[in-house]
Parts: structure tokens; C-alpha cells; sequence
């Protein structure tokens, strides 16, 4: 039975907006002292887990291709499957801070495939690889790309520093809205870098992706991989912190529409107790 | 910094039992009473549960 000192005010309302902010229903019925519990709490730890998996934790969707190829490469006429991320299920009742994540598995769904073409000029930090028919340099540094050429500026893991223009034939650009910060790009049929008379033909790696397309965005098992590389256990633990905040918001979202479970908490100890059965049907 | 992972685990506790007996009472006092308890019994679960594994796996 709900506590008479407890003003609810519309319980529904009350509940929709503890869903969307936690501890905004509680503050729409003046319980302000909860309503700060809950929002420094659930929103501190889904930040924390967010901090701690490098804003990647939220995603709606774990996307699949048919051939074990890697999904951010796939041409259009090739779409992905998806499956839903049973983690989100918890995530999504942070409310708004996880929300982005259905918008973005609609963009995604919608964003097309791998491009063929450079649709604006790259400038951008690089990690990748550049080959030869017989040699294969990791190189990391700085790349421009616009039109059929652009410049390179990088550094080989023995330390040998290099800049130059190049020039391509053919450009391949992974998927524009995918769940990665990184974003792929190949480029075949180089001319013009010389690396101390190693002539690279061929460019693969990775440049920046713009934080409104890889934000909580569906992602593949590799770049899953990766993000495990990277961070090891702490993605694991940034994700548990984002799911049990989302799980900790259903409790308050309850206690928004229903009250505390417990009661008001000024009962005496007894009352907590099950009364005997004589007391039962005395009643 | 490597962070060793169970201290990720005190702060969760933390939360866990502020927001999980804030959704059980109503009464401030109360809430922090039985959430001070609740977490104090979790770490020190989770002390015992980590000295078990150490000793087993000796």
C-alpha cells in the first residue's frame, strides 16, 4: 500500500520522466532529497563506464556479414545482419544518454555501404600500412587526400621519418556511420612515396570518423575485438557499470510509480516482520 | 595508470546500495543507515570472496 505522506502527483508522468532523467520523476513530486540520490548515482555510473570504455559501451545492435568479411567494408548491396545487443536492454533505461543509440541503429541501417568515392577532402591523423608486391611497412603519422592525390607525413616503427605527395587510382572508404572512432581507408595503385627506396603501391589504415557517426553507433565483432585490445577488462567493467546503472533506473522508475517497497522507513522494527497466524486471523 | 580491476568494485557497491535502499525507504536517515550496512556487508563479502580465491589458488 502506498505511504498517504508520499504525493505522488500523476504517477505516470512521474515514471516517464524518471525513465528519461534519473531522478526527474522524483523531483517532479518534490521528493528532492531521492531524486538526488538517484540522478548523482545512475548518471555518475553510466558516465563512469562510459569514461572507462572510451564512450563506446552503448550500442543497440552487433552487426554481421555473411561472408565474415569486415562489416564497415561491405557494399551497399550487400547489407549486414544484425542482432540486438542484449546489453542495451539494461542501457537503455538510462533514458536519454542512451536514446542516441536507436537513432543511430536507424542511420546505420540507412547508411548505405562502403564508398568508392572521395565525397570531401580527408585531413586527418593515420595508422595503416603501406605495401609493396613483396613488403609490407606499418607507418603512423598525418594524411591529406583530395581528388587523385594527396599528401603523407609519418613515422616507421624503426624511427625512419617521411613526407611526400602521392598520387592513387582507386580509393576505398569504409562505411560512413559505423560504431568505430576509426574509420577505413585503402588506397591502390600508389605512386610517388619513397621510403629510402621502398615504393609503396598499395595504402590501408585507418583515419578519425567524426563523433556524430560512430557514437553509439552498431559495430562488428571486430571492432569489438579491438576495443578489447585495446582496453582489455576495463571495457568489460565499463559496460557492467552502464548496465547496472540502466538496471538501478528500473528500480527507480518503480519506486517513482509505486513508492518505496519497504515502507516509509519510520516503522518500528516489528512491522517489518510477517505477523503470526493468529495475528493473520485476527485480522 | 593500471587500476587493478576489484577497486572498480568499491565504488559500484557504493552505488549499488545508496540507489538499491533509496527505492526500499522513503526516510533519509534510513536510507543512509541501511546503505551504509548494505555496503559495508558487500565489501566485506567481497574481501572474504577474494581471500578464498587467493588461498585456492596458491
Amino acid at each position: 500500500m502506498r505511504d498517504p505522506r508520499i504525493n505522488f502527483r500523476s504517477r505516470e508522468l512521474a515514471a516517464v520522466l524518471a525513465f528519461l532523467i534519473p531522478g526527474a520523476g522524483h523531483y517532479y513530486q518534490g521528493r528532492r532529497v531521492k531524486a538526488g540520490i538517484f540522478f548523482s548515482g545512475i548518471v555518475t555510473l553510466f558516465f563512469a563506464g562510459m569514461v572507462l570504455g572510451h564512450w563506446q559501451p552503448v550500442y543497440s545492435q552487433t552487426a554481421f556479414s555473411a561472408d565474415r568479411s569486415l562489416v564497415e567494408m561491405l557494399p551497399a548491396e550487400k547489407p549486414p545482419t544484425t542482432r540486438f545487443s542484449i546489453g542495451y536492454g539494461a542501457q537503455v533505461f538510462n533514458g536519454l544518454v542512451a536514446l542516441p543509440a536507436l537513432i543511430q541503429q536507424a542511420r546505420f541501417s540507412a547508411g548505405g555501404g562502403n564508398s568508392k568515392v572521395l565525397q570531401e577532402e580527408i585531413d586527418s591523423d593515420f595508422i595503416g600500412v603501406l605495401r609493396d608486391n613483396s613488403q609490407a611497412v606499418p607507418v603512423s603519422g598525418r594524411i591529406t587526400v583530395r581528388g587523385d592525390g594527396g599528401t603523407l607525413t609519418g613515422v616507421t616503427p624503426d624511427g625512419f621519418e617521411f613526407s611526400g605527395e602521392f598520387r592513387y587510382v582507386s580509393i576505398r572508404l569504409g562505411r560512413e556511420v559505423y560504431g568505430s572512432p576509426r574509420k577505413a581507408i585503402a588506397l591502390s595503385q600508389l605512386s610517388g612515396i619513397d621510403i629510402e627506396g621502398f615504393r609503396p603501391t598499395n595504402l590501408n589504415g585507418s583515419v578519425e570518423r567524426s563523433f556524430l557517426n560512430w557514437y553509439q553507433v552498431p559495430r562488428d565483432n571486430a571492432e569489438l575485438d579491438r576495443l578489447h585490445v585495446t582496453l582489455s577488462h576495463q571495457f568489460d567493467i565499463a559496460c557492467v557499470f552502464t548496465w547496472i546503472a540502466g538496471l538501478l533506473n528500473l528500480m527507480a522508475i518503480w519506486d517513482a510509480y509505486d513508492g518505496p517497497a519497504y515502507g516509509y522507513g519510520d516503522e518500528s522494527p516489528d512491522d517489518d516482520e510477517e505477523p503470526e497466524s493468529g495475528d493473520r486471523e485476527a485480522d | 595508470m593500471n587500476v587493478p580491476s576489484l577497486v572498480y568494485a568499491i565504488p559500484l557497491a557504493a552505488v549499488i546500495s545508496v540507489v538499491y535502499t533509496s527505492t526500499r525507504f522513503e526516510l533519509t536517515s534510513r536510507i543512509i543507515e541501511r546503505s551504509a550496512i548494505m555496503f559495508a556487508k558487500t565489501v566485506v563479502g567481497l574481501v572474504a570472496l577474494y581471500a578464498l580465491l587467493a588461498w585456492l589458488s596458491a
